[in-house]
């Protein structure tokens, strides 16, 4: 009996006539039984997340963008970036949204670090994006793997070229997460002048650098009221949480309005 | 400047021989209770007389200011002094306000006011002739007089629709003698507001307000509600202020006869001879309104036309096809002309859709403004059509919706058909099509271009918001699934791990062994079948025939032959005895044979093979 390197059972335990006629049948009939399980938990998972969504505030790259254009007209820079900046991450291809960012970003005379070569292949996909492909590669390893004994023997060759692609697949997405993760914790200065990140997390720390209107940097841990930020070219300090905005809210619900 | 004296003095007796008069007018003339109207007496060439208002039982007056102009003519020097007045009914009726005199010398006729019954709440109205209401964010009439300067925004309504775009006015009211001029752009305080750039045409005009001159400064522009709700409109202005301050040279000015022309009383009180002896100091300012609220209202879902494009006020639509006669396969252009009042950036149309009498390329749109803040005027699309069939044909009808904040509805309005003779074409349609596409260069929809302040225009909202600004790989349950489906995956790896282990180290009975010993012999039995190759079958076969007997009589199969056989089997298994000496045979005496002399050999094989194992 020909056998796969997908099959759930070892060969030995097939090539046995009498074996597999006494345990096949029934093997067979829940050979699919944990991948139904895992569907059956996807859709459920799925399901209570959309509950979950469905409580959060809902908004749209357009309306995003035309906050920021009505921020940039009263000349509030961090909030302006700060909106094209959610609008981006919503509709990452829209050119109009790139355009404004950009202009927003040198009228607040903030530059963004330049991403080094061996990072650029994990930009060619949003974090989104990403995350989907790896998913749905893992999906199709699982049902590749849990009903290989469905797939016609004529088919098993390519199947196992298709799980392999899609392993890479499930690589690639891991590694542009790892690559990117950071990202998730990006923050946009909104205060209406420079703000001062100091050493400590205290009123009466020495100032470390001065942040302009408009600067991204990354979050990190949160302090009382002053968090630790991180800029694009390490340099590090403590913020008053008041003076900057998470791109993405780390919260269920309704994302901190920023008043422009 | 010696002269000045006697030039006032010319001037003076001109204005003197001039005729002196006193008319009123009074708008509206029909008012309901609750509100007021305007009184406006007009005194020409009277300087000094003070006018005097009649008592009138049930009518209350109130003055809202004066305004005085001059000129000069042929019949000389001609002044204008106008009181406006607010006229507000105590009581519902006919009121009849009598001849008013200044001066003793002139009066105006009678006027007639109409107080109706009024809903009870309706506010007073302010009386100015202009139709849109005033939303006053600065001093009222008694404030103003404390006032050196102070901002107003003149909206004309205080409901809005989220998209609508309404033409408005930043007045800056200042004291004479100051100037000012822009020193940035106008902020507001609120982001649910975008306001366009203001017009480089700026209106001056002198206004009383309670009796106090003010020069007032009024920039035009548009301002577009953004999002729902209820917010403050506050504007902030960064202005500079040019002050002129009074001379010190004016003390020496002196007239012919030595007096002090630069004194109070001298006739050179006004700041216009301050432009000759004063000197200004320039300082920054900014000023601020503090606005009523204005609510913007969402522009509803339900009974949203699918040609909805955004457009939100009154608009009309024509159409016209030029040439009115072709052939088919030329084209034709049509011309869609949207007028009216809103926002015309979200004024769109797809125009005439292709039909089997019709071939359209996507229109393009210009647009021509009426006026300064670009809310009115005219949007012309111009789409290229090409008729398919020869004959009387009719350009259809072109749908456009729009949103009419006043009725709160939608309205969609069609152009009308416009007739057109179209005659056989002299190319096959088909061709002429693809040179009508090669030719005319169907305009594709142009993609948005930035605006004069760098900005790329706003974008139409979808019908509704669907998007969280939530990060996939953070949701629960995108979590939990990849966890769950790799957890999954890597279990079964090892439950398949395990299971091989085991079924590799558990000893395996030695009737399985002799199974699967017994299918490799037919296996290879079948395999020297197909070449033909006689002494590979035989020892197969023998193989296969010796692991079933040694497993059924305990026995090594090496040790299963034929005398073994002859004395376990006595008379019986002579196939089987036969099978081993043919196999003898043949790997002695090298007998051949033919294929189907083999798969007889075969089934017999089988058959006795099977016979065993029932045994």
């Amino acid at each position: 009996m020909e056998t796969t390197g997908f099959s759930f059972f070892h060969p030995a335990l097939s090539q046995g006539e009498s074996r597999t006629k006494r345990s096949g049948p029934f093997l067979k009939r829940f050979r699919l039984l944990p991948l139904l399980c895992a569907l059956g938990l996807l859709l459920s998972l799925r399901t209570a997340g959309a509950g979950e969504s469905a409580s959060q505030e809902k908004t749209s790259a357009a309306a995003l963008f035309n906050e920021g254009n009505a921020a940039m007209r009263l000349g509030r820079l961090g909030p302006a970036v700060l909106h094209y900046e959610r609008a981006h991450w919503l509709a990452p291809t829209d050119d109009a949204i790139t355009h404004n960012l950009r202009a927003a970003r040198e009228k607040a005379a903030v530059t963004v670090p330049v991403v080094p070569a061996w990072k650029r292949p994990a930009h060619w996909l949003s974090l989104d994006a990403a995350a989907i492909l790896g998913s749905l590669s893992l999906l199709l390893v699982c049902l590749l793997f849990f009903g290989a004994g469905l797939i016609p023997p004529v088919l098993r060759h390519s199947a196992r070229g298709a799980c392999g692609l899609l392993l890479l697949a499930v690589a690639f997405s891991a590694t542009v997460l790892a690559v990117r993760w950071r990202e998730l914790d990006r923050a946009v200065i909104t205060a209406a002048a420079p703000a001062p990140a100091r050493i400590a997390p205290a009123d009466n720390a020495a100032p470390a650098f001065d942040l302009k209107p408009g600067e991204t940097v990354t979050a990190g841990a949160a302090h009382g009221a002053f968090v630790h930020v991180r800029t694009g070219d390490g340099r590090a300090g403590w913020m008053a949480s008041t003076d900057l905005e998470k791109i993405l809210p780390d919260k269920t619900g309704p994302a901190r309005r920023v008043s422009v | 400047m010696r002269l000045a004296p006697v030039v006032l003095a010319t001037s003076a007796a001109w204005a003197v021989q001039a005729h002196a008069a006193v008319t009123a007018t009074l708008k509206p003339q029909s008012i309901s209770l609750g509100r007021s109207a305007q009184l406006v007496v007009t005194v020409q060439n009277e300087e000094s007389g003070e006018l005097v208002l009649p008592d009138v039982p049930g009518l209350q007056f109130s003055s809202a200011g004066m305004q005085r102009s001059m000129s000069f003519g042929s019949g000389g020097m001609n002044s204008v002094v106008s009181h406006i007045y607010r006229v507000t009914p105590q009581r519902e009726g006919t009121f009849t306000i009598p001849a008013i005199s200044a001066g003793g010398t002139g009066s105006s006729k009678p006027l007639t006011l109409t107080v109706t019954q009024g809903s009870g709440n309706a506010r007073a109205n302010s009386g100015q002739p202009s139709p849109p209401s005033v939303k006053d964010s600065g001093p009222n009439a008694e404030e103003a007089k404390d006032k050196m300067a102070f901002l107003r925004v003149v909206l004309p309504k205080k409901e809005l629709v989220v998209g609508e775009l309404v033409p408005v006015q930043i007045k800056a009211y200042i004291r004479e003698g100051i100037t000012v001029a822009r020193n940035g752009l106008p902020t507001l305080s609120s982001d649910a507001f975008t306001l366009n750039p203001l017009s480089d045409r700026v209106t001056k005009e002198r206004e009383y307000i309670n009796g106090v001159p003010f020069i007032a400064v009024t920039w035009t522009s548009s301002l577009s509600a953004v999002k729902a709700g209820e917010y403050p409109l506050d504007l902030t202005m960064p202005l500079i202020a040019k002050v002129r301050e009074r001379s010190t040279r004016r003390n020496i000015v002196r007239d012919a006869f030595g007096n002090d022309i630069s004194a109070p009383g001298a006739g050179f009180e006004d700041p216009f001879f301050d432009e000759f002896f004063g000197r200004s100091t320039e300082k920054d300012l900014t000023m601020h309104t503090a606005g009523d609220p204005v609510r913007i209202h969402e522009i509803p879902v339900e009974g949203r036309p699918a040609d909805f494009s955004g457009a939100v006020g009154k608009f009309d639509i024509t159409g016209s096809v030029t040439p009115a006669a072709g052939a088919a396969g030329d084209p034709l252009t049509l011309k869609l002309g949207i007028t009216g009042e809103g926002n015309f950036n979200r004024v769109s149309t797809d125009g005439l859709g292709d039909g089997p009498d019709w071939k359209t390329y996507p229109p393009s749109a210009s647009f021509a403004a009426r006026d300064s803040s670009e809310t009115s005027g005219v949007k012309t699309f111009t789409q290229s059509v090409i008729p398919l069939k020869a004959g009387a044909q009719q350009v259809p009808s072109v749908p456009f919706s729009y949103y009419d904040p006043d009725r709160k509805q939608f309205v969609t309005k069609r152009t009308q058909p416009v007739a057109v003779t179209i005659r056989p074409g002299a190319a096959p349609v088909a061709a002429a099509l693809s040179v009508a596409s090669a030719d005319t260069a169907p305009a594709e929809p142009e993609p948005p271009k930035p605006g004069a302040d760098g900005l790329m225009p706003d974008k139409t909202l979808p019908p509704a918001a669907s998007s969280t600004l939530r990060a996939l790989v953070r949701t629960p349950w995108f979590i939990a699934a990849n966890a769950g489906m790799a957890g999954a995956l890597v279990l079964g790896l090892a439950f398949r791990r395990l299971r091989a282990r085991l079924s590799a180290k558990a000893p395996l009975s030695p009737k399985v062994l002799a199974d699967r010993a017994v299918a490799e012999s037919l296996n290879a039995m079948e395999a020297a079948m197909q070449t033909r190759d006689a002494p590979r079958f035989f020892q197969a076969a023998r193989r296969a025939v010796q692991e079933r007997l040694g497993a059924q009589w305990n026995l090594p199969a090496s040790r299963v032959t034929l005398p073994e056989i002859r004395s376990r089997l006595h008379d019986g298994g002579g196939e089987v005895r036969a099978l081993f000496e043919t196999a003898d045979e043949i790997a002695y005496a090298g007998r051949r044979f033919s294929t189907p002399d083999l798969q007889q050999w075969r089934d017999l094989v089988r058959t006795q093979l099977q016979q065993l194992a029932k045994s």
